[in-house]
């Protein structure tokens, strides 16, 4: 499972890995190791990361995450008083809204007193089914009593049921964006209960199932994607809705608008389902198809249009396959370029120490791109051309645009991925830039601790050996340019040695891009730094007007190459892409009319 | 319902009323109680609980602020809707009333006008809402590029006052969600606009600033509009006039 806990705190010590957490709670130490359970007893730890684990799994898989509600019937020696204090503690250091109940406690609150993020609600004196009536409420509507998804995806309840005996209720909430370490929050309230709780029962548990044991009829189903193959339409859309609309269950007739849905909502339901189902339906069908059933119809269509063995039946032009130049060719875009390579003719291009030795100036990206310009024309002759790169390579692309316009060629499309116009980068000021520098590093780390914990043993020396070599030959370097004094290519000291993307980097930091009139969509992380890195347009707008397009892809500027941010990076680059091969269609039609 | 008298609508003269529509159980069952079958069926039909109270809360209002402005009973207005769904004034009352209605986060905007097409539209302006997200896939590429020249925070911002502008045209030209929202740009900036549509006749769109936290749009048929804003609350249609617009 890769880290996704919020806390930088859990983050680090888990990137160093497997340290310890120590929580004091109530004036009591309780330990918290981060890697392995809480747990005691070995037999409790195991079904726990048995039956988390799994749901994590499934989350994880589908990409889209579902509430999940668990049932634990605890047993321990449990100290009312402390509980209280801990049980406190840990929900807000978590963020989790919590709800409890204990008989013991005679001091309690009264009914619908409130208080964020710590929410108390006295149950007592309430019927077993009504009080879980009461928690199924808590744990699955939002934007109730101040409780709102984005704040508080985690809601736990705790239930003292009797002297010895709790169940802890918790969900996570459909509408988080951001994956939450379940496991690791759930371990640390356990812990804050008891350091020696013992699962006496344990089992996934969806609340329907308590109301219904309690003799309540439900007041509506259980969600039905389940009732749908894996990977269908049906259960994609289930997942979908529901997590657009913030209800669950959603049934495959219920209508959108009966659903609470609103034209906001739709235009937000369609873009997830463009993203995730890779279809992009007008606004219009939702009302030609309110339900999920209409919809997975409708999207089967669609996807039968766009499916190339079909494209003979569909009488619009057919654009014709433009292969795509990817600049940079990291083993870490890897991902990527399957992707890709699956969509459509597909090269990727790197910048190698032994071409750069042979250039005019290594310090020019003009320089650098002319070589590429050579090796794209090698390969494609003629255009129409399309290409992109991450980062500074992006910024490479945009050069070797510009100069194939130059020598009259079409270019139909370029791709900047996290491109930063390197001019209005050094407008802001020196500490901004060092604080988003920081931000990028531990955004690396992370990238890297997930993207060397899916490779093999093999690999993973491999990389770690590449990239001690690398660390030296930069202190080497800067060794050799203290002693030597300022060089102005301190990087081209020694190219058998050196890293290429140095040279790259250092040619990027000085290149002034001039204005380019071809079609540009400039890639953007949702998760940004601080400062320039938190501006949109990373300063193309002025310089590029008109012919720019912004389009957003989850994860930070490493992690949208990493699963599963990676497919939605990879289609969406495809539509770009498609957009452009229809837009040189429609072009060449105009002309030969 | 209330017998309060609503102000006279005048030729030329645009009505929005706001109201909260979080409304008492009193006042949302004496709201329910003006509701035909067909609608309360439709109520029935809501799943979500505070959506079902939101509908009934506003659909009860608006039957109200008809029936004032007709000056007939609440049960007695009769309403008809078109191709896309959109509800008017049926032909029977012989009126030329057009009305919109829009609500969000329990806030609720009523928009009317004689003889001319209205739409109005209302956002709760939510927090991280990733607007870009939906700009970049349904927006036109020159608001999508006047968004993207925001910082992030003005952006999520500018996007709803783009978005509710958006709505509120579509709906006073009565096709819904079939128009591409692409079709056409709106200035987001501006508090007061002119539009076009595909036969070069005006329409004029006015921002609203309903209550803090929300952004609003009404658009109306034609030009010259004196733009009046009302409150309605819990039956009592109280005159108290709310601010257009900050501007």
């Amino acid at each position: 499972m890769p880290i996704t806990c919020r806390h930088e705190e859990c983050a680090n010590s888990r990137i160093l890995g497997g340290g310890k957490n120590e929580a004091s709670e109530g004036g009591r130490r309780v330990r918290v190791k981060v890697r392995s359970g809480v747990f005691a007893d070995p037999g409790t730890e195991q079904v726990f990361e048995k039956v988390t684990g799994g749901e994590e799994q499934q989350n994880a898989a589908s990409g889209v995450l579902r509430p999940v509600q668990l049932r634990f019937v605890v047993e321990g020696k449990i100290d009312a008083a402390q509980l209280q204090s801990a049980w406190q503690k840990t929900a807000e250091r978590l963020s989790v809204v919590t709800a409890r109940s204990h008989p013991a406690n005679g001091n309690g609150n009264g009914k619908g007193s409130r208080r964020a993020p710590w929410q108390e609600h006295d149950l007592r004196g309430l019927p077993r089914d009504e009080a879980h009536k009461w928690i199924r409420l808590f744990l699955e509507t939002d934007d109730q009593q101040g409780i709102s998804a984005e704040r508080f995806p985690m809601r736990c309840a705790l239930l003292l049921t009797k002297e010895r005996e709790c169940e802890l209720v918790w969900s996570l909430h459909p509408a988080v964006n951001e994956r939450v370490d379940v496991q690791q929050a759930m371990r640390e309230i356990l812990a804050a209960c008891h350091s020696e709780v013992r699962l006496t029962e344990l089992r996934p548990q969806r609340v329907e199932e308590m109301v219904q044991q309690a003799e309540i009829k439900p007041p509506v189903e259980a969600s039905q994607y389940a009732a749908y193959p894996e990977g269908s339409a049906e259960q994609e859309l289930i997942k979908i809705w529901e997590t657009v609309l913030n209800t669950r269950p959603v049934r495959i007739n219920d209508d959108f608008f009966d659903l609470g849905g609103h034209s906001l909502l739709a235009a937000r339901l369609l873009a997830r389902i463009e993203d995730s189902l890779g279809v992009e339906l007008p606004l219009a069908s939702l009302l030609e198809a309110p339900t999920v059933r209409g919809q997975a119809q409708l999207v089967r269509e669609y996807k039968g249009r766009t499916n190339p063995g079909d494209r003979g039946r569909n009488e619009q032009p057919v654009a014709r396959q433009l292969p795509f130049f990817f600049l940079g060719g990291d083993p870490t875009f890897r991902p990527l370029s399957q992707r890709l390579n699956e969509l459509r003719e597909f090269h990727s291009l790197g910048l190698q120490m032994s071409v750069i030795a042979k250039l005019r100036d290594p310090g020019s990206l003009e320089c650098i791109a002319e070589k590429f310009v050579q090796s794209i024309r090698e390969r494609r002759p003629d255009g129409p051309y399309m290409l992109g790169g991450w980062c500074a390579h992006g910024l490479l692309a945009f050069e070797v645009a510009r100069q194939l316009e130059a020598q009259g060629q079409e270019v139909a499309q370029v791709l900047l991925l996290e491109t930063v116009n390197p001019v209005r980068m050094k407008q802001y000021s020196g500490w901004k830039r060092s604080i988003a520098r920081m931000q990028l590093k531990f955004h690396l780390l992370k990238f890297e601790y997930a993207y060397v914990r899916q490779l093999n043993s093999t690999q993973t020396r491999n990389y770690i050996a590449g990239r001690t070599m690398q660390k030296l030959a930069r202190i080497k370097q800067s060794l050799r340019r203290v002693l030597k004094g300022t060089n102005s290519h301190p990087e081209l000291d020694d190219l058998g040695e050196g890293n290429p993307l140095d040279v790259l980097y250092a040619a990027a930091a000085k290149y002034y891009p001039k204005a380019f009139q071809g079609h540009i969509v400039l890639i953007r992380s949702t998760q940004r730094t601080f400062g320039f890195g938190h501006v949109l347009d990373l300063g193309w707008s002025e310089l590029l007007g008109n012919s720019l397009e912004i389009c957003e892809t989850p994860g930070n500027h490493y992690t949208i190459y990493m699963q599963p941010n990676v497919d939605a990076l990879a289609h969406k680059m495809n539509i770009c892409l498609r957009k452009a091969e229809e837009r040189t269609v429609r072009a060449s039609g105009k002309i030969s009319r | 319902m209330s017998a309060a008298k609503a102000p006279a609508l005048a030729e030329k003269e645009l009505h929005v009323w706001r109201a909260s529509l979080d409304a008492p159980p009193l006042v949302l069952r004496r709201l329910t109680n003006t509701l035909n079958t067909n609608e309360k069926e439709r109520a029935e039909r809501f799943l979500v609980p505070q959506a079902r109270e939101h509908f009934v809360a506003s659909r009860g209002i608006l039957r109200g602020l008809l029936a004032t402005y007709l000056e007939i009973d609440p049960v007695s207005v009769e309403l008809q809707y078109g191709p896309e769904g959109k509800p008017s004034l049926s032909s029977l009352h012989n009126s030329q009333i057009r009305f919109s209605v829009s609500h969000s986060q329990g806030m609720g905007l009523f928009a009317f006008a004689k003889g001319h097409e209205v739409g109005v539209d209302i956002e709760w302006i939510k927090a991280n809402f990733k607007g870009m997200e939906i700009a970049s896939h349904f927006f036109s590429s020159d608001e999508v590029r006047e968004l993207a020249k925001l910082t992030p925070e003005l952006a999520d911002e500018a996007f709803f006052g783009c978005w509710t502008r958006k709505e509120a045209y579509v709906k006073a030209r009565g096709q819904g969600l079939s128009v591409p929202l692409r079709s056409f740009t709106v200035n987001f900036t501006s508090s007061e606009q002119r539009l076009l549509d595909e036969a070069g006749e005006p329409w004029s769109c006015y921002a609203l600033e309903p209550t803090p936290g929300f952004a609003g749009a009404v658009v109306a048929a034609g030009e010259n509009w004196s733009l009046k804003c009302w409150e309605w609350s819990a039956g009592i249609e109280s005159l108290a006039r709310f601010n257009a617009s900050s501007v």
